[in-house]
């Protein structure tokens, strides 16, 4: 039982830091967000509802 | 005592500025970080407009002139990045001293969770939880994403406001510090509304009441005059409240999207994140975090600064909630109610609700902590879970929210510009009207990011430009009514017609960017003073320099008294106090037992 919580605690503890880990580093090695301006648009929106 | 304090709130402060530093990444790089409405310059000028004497509005009173003040004395670029550490940082350290024990009501019968702000590493664990809650969530992302600066500072300021407010409860005096918190907390309207609350709902009672209504008046003071003297351009498109309404993020419908702190209107500036499965998780995990350690909290927490909290969190969530559902209603207000427009933006209101929602998730992590296995490589990997739980949501924070803020350097002709219309050789009367007469600008050295004109500001004049926003292709109307004024005077069939025309409306020099969306621009008669590629400047003739009414400069003049009063207050107090502590040391006495 105690191997059981043992396991478990670290499983989600270290999903958790994975995660963030994993999604930092996703979040810096992919393309640069999307760019909001059609630059031959006539004017830009400031947002969207959409 | 001093140095076990300094041991406890060194973490906390080092993680909200590593989270800080995280947020921000790459755009803490050397130039000015241009997104949506935040628009920073080196030297912005302290002119009528940003002191609300302006034709249009004041949309950026009293945070223009703050910084055309603060600017003076540290460079804009670097004073930028001193804002935004320390907004995002600040409200993290706040939040976890809102476990502190003052907030408790000492009763430990039957707590199993122990002490929050002891040195043991659940307490301080707890306090880190804060920290994340409060400093990385989907509020912050979209409010930085929008550029709304003033919003991110009084978001800092509020755990601390709530803070101040209990300790003047506690000990039955104003504390110092609340006179500087209140007016930082009241750099734009919405802001100063969530200060107003947070200060009203933490200290009212007992003979604060009048002190406190009068506080926030203080604070709130310039843009509450200025708004006033604009009553009549105060009132604003009734179809904006349903465009300005809370949001849902994709399958998370707006009023659970708001338990979490999200649901801006702007879906462009939504993390991609929250419109996931991640936006579910966010919801489950933090709600369900507030919900274990909510009993727990009710139970240790002194009944007021329970009641402050949970007031902060029910007008933050109502109003946001009441934009989504009775967006009509909103709308009708901004359309008859001067100033009523203030709260569109429902999100905006879900600053109040930071933090309870922070402070219940620590306390839910501090009731599982009580229940986790003793074994100490379990409660470091579940701890180390919890403290990176919000980031493991939302990870699209960080680095500059997903590399959209990234420094940028104005191109060399905006500095020709400000100083040619500086220069006295020149004699350019008026103010400058920029051209093309569309709000928002996309440049190629802001790395194509969306701002707001920031010509305007860089130049060191009164301007005026187009207020109106585009939301979906739909223009929402501006405010400005010299705006209208100038539209009107382009449209006449001649350059020299149209330069005489804006002569009368007081515009000395016309800027046009050729590279902004919204032209082409009609031929303005007058001289060519600077023509580059990516800027030009016509000065005018006969041009009717526009007067302030005395009226007018007398009431902001007061309003801006008021509004620094406390801060001289505080700072007078504070130089008491330091002269009290000189003279205690002089006769021997140890320090901090004078001028307290």
């Amino acid at each position: 039982m105690k191997i059981l919580t043992t396991f478990a605690a670290m499983v989600v503890g270290g999903g958790i830091a994975a995660g963030s880990m994993y999604g930092l580093l996703a979040s810096q090695t992919s393309a640069p967000a999307d760019s909001p301006t059609n630059v031959n648009a006539p004017v830009f929106d400031y947002g969207s509802n959409n | 005592m001093r140095r076990r304090g300094l041991a406890q709130e060194a973490p906390v402060a080092l993680w909200a500025l590593a989270l800080a530093l995280l947020v921000l990444g790459p755009a803490l790089a050397p130039g000015f970080l241009l997104v949506r409405d935040m628009v920073w310059v080196p030297d912005l000028g302290l002119h009528s407009d940003v002191l609300g004497l302006g034709s249009g509005l004041p949309r950026a009173v009293p945070s223009d002139a703050v910084v055309a003040v603060l600017d003076e004395v540290v460079p804009g670029m670097l004073l930028q990045k001193l804002v935004l550490v320390l907004a995002l940082a600040g409200g993290g350290v706040g939040a976890a001293r809102l476990l502190e024990p003052g907030a408790r009501t000492g009763d430990r019968t039957g707590d199993r969770t122990g002490d929050r702000t002891g040195g043991d590493p659940t307490a301080l664990v707890v306090r880190l939880v804060a920290v994340t809650v409060y400093g990385w969530n989907a509020l912050v992302a979209e409010r930085l994403l929008m550029g709304a600066w003033p919003v991110l500072v009084g978001y800092a300021v509020l755990p601390w406001l709530l803070g101040a407010a209990s300790r003047w409860r506690a000990e039955d005096r104003l504390p110092r510090t609340l006179l500087l918190l209140v007016p930082l907390g009241c750099l734009s309207a919405s802001a100063g509304l969530a200060t107003a609350v947070a200060v009203l709902a933490g200290a009212a009672g007992k003979g604060r009441t009048v002190k406190a209504v009068l506080l926030v008046a203080a604070g709130n003071a310039p843009w509450l005059v200025a708004g006033f003297l604009h009553a009549a351009s105060a009132t604003s498109d009734s179809a904006a409240a349903d465009v300005f309404a809370l949001r849902g993020e994709g399958s998370v419908p707006a009023p659970l999207a708001a338990l979490t702190l999200g649901g801006i209107w702007n879906t462009s500036v939504q993390p991609a994140a929250r419109t996931g499965v991640l936006g579910w998780l966010a919801l489950v995990a933090l709600v369900g975090l507030a919900a274990v350690g909510a009993r727990s909290w009710w139970r240790r927490t002194q009944g007021r600064d329970r009641s402050a909290l949970v007031v902060c969190w029910s007008v933050g969530w109502g109003l946001a909630v009441l934009t989504w559902l009775a967006p009509g209603l909103v709308g009708w207000a901004s359309e008859h109610v001067p100033g009523a427009g203030v709260v569109r933006d429902g999100a905006r209101a879900l600053v109040l609700c930071a933090p309870l929602l922070a402070v219940l998730v620590a306390e839910g992590v501090a009731v599982l902590a009580a229940r986790a296995p003793a074994e100490r490589v379990s409660r470091t990997a579940l701890a180390i879970g919890a403290v990176l739980l919000p980031v493991a949501l939302l990870p699209g924070l960080a680095l500059g929210a997903g590399h959209r803020i990234e420094p940028a350097d104005y191109p060399a002709a905006y500095v020709e510009a400000r100083q040619l219309l500086g220069n006295a050789d020149h004699d350019v009367a008026g103010d400058v009207l920029v051209l093309p007469l569309s709000t928002y600008r996309a440049p190629a050295w802001n790395h194509r990011h969306l701002v707001l004109d920031p010509v305007g500001r860089f130049l060191d004049r009164d301007y005026v430009a187009s207020d109106v926003l585009v939301i979906d292709a739909v223009p929402l109307s501006g405010e400005d009514p010299r705006v209208g004024d100038a539209a009107r005077a382009l449209a006449r069939p001649t350059p020299e017609e149209r330069a005489s025309a804006l002569g009368r409306i007081g515009i000395g020099a016309v800027v046009v960017d050729p590279t902004a969306p919204g032209g082409p621009v009609p031929e303005v008669a007058g001289e060519i003073l600077l023509d580059r590629p990516d800027l030009q400047v016509i000065g005018l003739d006969g041009v009717e320099v526009r007067d302030v009414q005395t009226s007018w400069l007398v009431a902001m003049a007061a309003a801006w008294l008021v509004f620094l009063a406390p801060i001289a207050l505080a700072l007078v107090a504070a130089g008491q106090t330091l002269i009290g502590r000189g003279t205690g040391a002089r006769d021997g006495l140890p320090r901090g037992v004078t001028g307290e």
